[in-house]
């Protein structure tokens, strides 16, 4: 039997190792957090009255299928310590400071991404208990099923969503859109209007990136809920009552304005994870920097794959698709492999 | 169009020559049997005996219309559709068109409607070439910059500095206005300055809609599939992913799911090929009791013909279930007027001894209600499994019978649980649109509504029975539904039924 090592247990990683599973190859499964699913298992339901198809549900069925699967072994708090490629791959694993060794005839790379930290920027975060990541606010909303502000446990009446914090942007040598946040923040911005009736958000955006199948019916619905406003912030301030001033220039106005929010919700990007960074240098891969902003695919060694996030920004819908090509690859290496 | 034809696809994966027919000018008219076994009638040939089939995959290519007289603008050499100037740019040499260095060519891109970023990516290279090599000014005009895709922020900021010009519209339009010679006058207010602009374009490039290919229509009505609001033939439903339809067996990829960038087309053909390998395995069946039909008992209303989502009931002289493309959502059961259809485990018998009243577990205490939870094990029933891995507490007399989708919730359980003294009766289900079997949740609310106007004429208040949505992931919000619920029964006190209303 043919045993593959996945990394990662995010939806990309997940899935692959479902599809090839199911085939009849032995899968091993490594997660360095103590528990299945990746980001996408602490993104919250986006639903307003109906599904969003923003997919966040898919993972809770995969983790479910992945547990009960034979040909998969999981191995949680767990990662790469060595690979060293002899006829097949020789692979050091570390699981709570236990090393174990392992051979396998494949190595999937499914390490997923990094959120960006946004501490540098001038939005306040880690200073202001009210400024909070896209991250953190669908957190919020999954642990205690509502949104109120960190800093006093209050319903906030009005929110900023602020686009591109650490994406599409070159003092940052990030020269690449994440994608993922536009439709995650108006989504969010929606989902929050339904269950807590009169919040009013605004989105300060550059350009508002394609989500979902029905994009362009639910963009112009949107555009009747959520203020748009074509800019992005200079900064965010703590006013004296506990709120946040934030300034931006105005297109319509054609003036710099200023508004008092709730709560900040900084959208933030994905970046390349440490993991992907460090595995790519055990298997000697040129990530030449950031992978992100490239437009042709990263050269992997033969027996090397990559799925998901760890390759470019992806969606859940696309990460699954991204698992099924790499899967499909896999098992065909595997099958040519075994006819030499 | 391609098929599986049977010998393939149950050939050995080391076989080198599988078998690969290809027909060219045939259309389908007509398939019947399901996953393993489909007939599918080809025309032409006419009247020939109907080819066998293990499983389908329709992988129609999609449309592409330019949007000229959505601008006012007619064709003509000099105002054209982007997939012309491609052609024109690809196919050397260039100048062979009038192109001429210190023109200026205007590029239109989402300005009808949201574009998408592989319609970006062919604009912004192509004046990225008239501009840098052709020495032309170029311009691109839109509305959002689809910058969501690799490669695409980089390949935007190298088009400005090659002095290629973007002006991005929120609302306020350009307006064209083109002359005999194929020039456009372009005049708009700019977005960023407020100040009126004019452009005289030598070369207008408009961008094209994309569009389901017209023959995914009666590819729909032949194999019976869901189709989305825009018109591909797999509905707007997570549980599609990635190349899933309606039915087992029958796959759509590419353009005929929707609209993918052509970057994305070979991972459509591997992900395509993986799952028909998971499904020629048999690892994408559902196990358990499937739908049975009582013959005696049908009267052929063909009621679950018409309402089986996953089209699994065949007509033969009577409805004949397909086993194993039956995904036991039990709407079938749920709506047979004869009461002809069963799944074993779901019969009211077997609902009914999962109804067994939960003691109190202190007698003295008040009053505290026994609650039936009715959930969909799909969205509720899971979301209840993360509350009890997360900790959360429920009702202390909180029962759960989880059933494969809430179609199958039919008037009898909701019955069956207040005779099983239930003070109040949940319905979970997932939300509108989520639903595997895509209508078992409006089925479920469709009879909640009617069984709350039945409880309300014989005197039992409607409010004890709730109809909520919950996703998988939802936790925090079941156990705040069922605390909720808990709650507003324990303040109506118990129910009591009298014998008229048991009957």
């Amino acid at each position: 039997m043919k045993q593959i090592l996945v990394v990662g247990g995010g939806i990309s990683g997940l899935s692959a190792a479902l599809d090839l599973a199911r085939l009849g190859v032995a899968v091993v499964l490594v997660e360095n957090s103590a528990s299945l699913g990746g980001h996408a298992a602490q993104l919250s339901c986006k639903a307003a009255e109906r599904c969003v198809a923003c997919g966040a549900c898919m993972v809770t069925e995969k983790i479910r299928q992945a547990a009960g699967e034979a040909n998969i072994r999981i191995l949680l708090n767990a990662g790469v310590d060595k690979i060293e490629r002899g006829k097949c791959f020789e692979v050091t694993l570390k699981q709570d400071q236990q090393i174990q060794r392992i051979e396998v005839d494949a190595v999937l790379m499914a390490s997923g991404f990094a959120p960006f930290d946004p501490t540098n920027k001038p939005y306040g975060y880690g200073r202001f208990e009210n400024v909070m990541t896209s991250l953190e606010l669908d957190r919020m909303l999954r642990r205690i099923g509502a949104v109120n502000r960190p800093s006093d446990a209050k319903l906030p009446r009005n929110m900023a969503f602020i686009q591109c914090v650490g994406s599409r942007d070159s003092t940052l040598g990030h020269l690449w859109c994440s994608k993922i946040c536009c439709g995650a923040a108006l989504r969010m911005a929606r989902c929050i209007q339904n269950r807590q009736p009169g919040m009013e958000a605004t989105f300060f955006y550059i350009d508002v990136q394609n989500f979902g199948k029905n994009f362009q019916t639910y963009y112009a619905d949107t555009r009747q809920q959520v203020r748009m406003i074509r800019s992005i912030p200079a900064d965010v301030l703590k006013t004296a009552d506990d709120r946040l001033k934030l300034s931006y220039f105005d297109p319509d106005t054609q003036a710099y304005q200023e508004a008092v929010f709730d709560m900040v919700i900084l959208s933030i990007g994905l970046t390349p994870s440490e993991s992907t960074r460090n595995l790519a240098a055990m298997l000697n891969i040129d990530m030449d920097g950031l992978a992100y902003a490239r437009k042709t695919p990263i050269l992997l060694p033969n027996g090397v794959f990559a799925a998901g996030a760890a390759i470019e920004p992806m969606s859940i819908a696309e990460s699954v698709l991204s698992a099924g090509k790499a899967a499909c690859d896999i098992f065909h290496y595997l099958e040519t492999a075994s006819r030499i | 169009m391609q098929a599986t034809p049977e010998p393939a696809a149950s050939a050995d994966m080391d076989d080198p020559s599988p078998l690969f027919e290809v027909r060219t000018e045939t259309r389908i008219s007509h398939c019947s049997g399901s996953a393993g076994n489909f007939q599918v009638m080809l025309s032409p040939p006419h009247g020939i005996p109907p080819l066998t089939f293990a499983n389908i995959v329709i992988a129609e290519d999609g449309m592409q219309s330019p949007l000229f007289s959505l601008y006012g603008l007619s064709a003509c050499p000099t105002v054209l559709s982007l997939s012309e100037i491609q052609k024109v740019l690809s196919s050397p040499p260039a100048s062979e068109h009038t192109l001429t260095s210190g023109q200026t060519a205007v590029f239109m891109v989402g300005l009808a409607g949201e574009s998408y970023p592989h319609v970006l990516e062919a604009a912004m290279a192509s004046c990225l070439k008239l501009q840098a090599e052709m020495g032309l000014k170029t311009m691109i005009l839109t509305r959002n910059l689809k910058v969501g895709a690799p490669g695409l922020e980089a390949l935007y900021r190298k088009t400005r500095d090659a002095g290629v010009v973007y002006v991005k519209f929120s609302d306020a339009l350009p307006t064209f206005q083109q002359d005999a010679e194929g020039k456009v006058l372009i005049a708009f207010l700019d977005d960023i300055t407020q100040m009126p602009f004019t452009v005289i374009a030598d070369v207008t490039v408009v961008d094209e809609a994309v569009a389901p290919s017209p023959y995914l229509k009666d590819l729909s009505r032949i194999f019976c599939l869901d189709s989305d609001p825009a018109g591909y033939i797999q509905s707007d439903n997570v549980h599609r992913l990635s190349v899933f339809t309606n039915r087992k067996g029958i796959l759509a990829a590419g353009a005929s799911r929707g609209v993918l960038p052509p970057s994305a087309w070979q991972a459509e053909v591997q992900e395509t090929v993986i799952t028909l390998l998971s499904l020629i395995k048999g690892e994408l069946t559902s196990r358990g009791n499937k739908a049975e039909i009582d013959a005696g008992a049908c009267v052929r209303c063909l009621t679950c013909f018409r309402l089986c989502p996953y089209h699994a009931i065949t007509l033969n002289t009577r409805p004949v279930v397909m086993t194993d493309a039956c995904e036991r959502c039990g709407m079938c059961a749920a709506e047979c007027p004869a009461k002809a259809i069963r799944i074993d485990d779901l019969r009211i018998q077997a609902i009914s001894e999962r109804l067994q009243p939960i003691p109190c577990r202190d007698n003295n205490a008040s009053f505290t209600p026994f609650l039936v939870a009715f959930c969909c094990s799909r969205s509720a029933g899971r979301a209840k499994e993360l509350a009890t891995l997360s900790g959360l507490s429920f009702p202390e007399r909180l029962s759960i019978v989880e059933v494969p989708c809430s179609g199958s919730i039919s008037a009898e359980y909701l019955l069956a649980a207040f005779r099983h003294q239930a003070d109040g009766v949940l319905v979970l289900t997932c939300h509108e649109g989520n639903c595997h079997s895509e209508r078992g949740n409006i089925l479920a609310r469709r009879r909640t509504a009617h069984l709350k106007n039945m409880l309300k004429q014989i005197g039992i208040d409607p409010d004890r029975l709730l109809l909520k949505t919950l996703a998988s992931n939802m936790a925090a919000e079941f156990a705040g539904t069922a605390a909720q619920f808990e709650k507003q029964i324990a303040e109506a006190g118990p129910l009591r039924i009298n014998k008229l209303q048991r009957q």
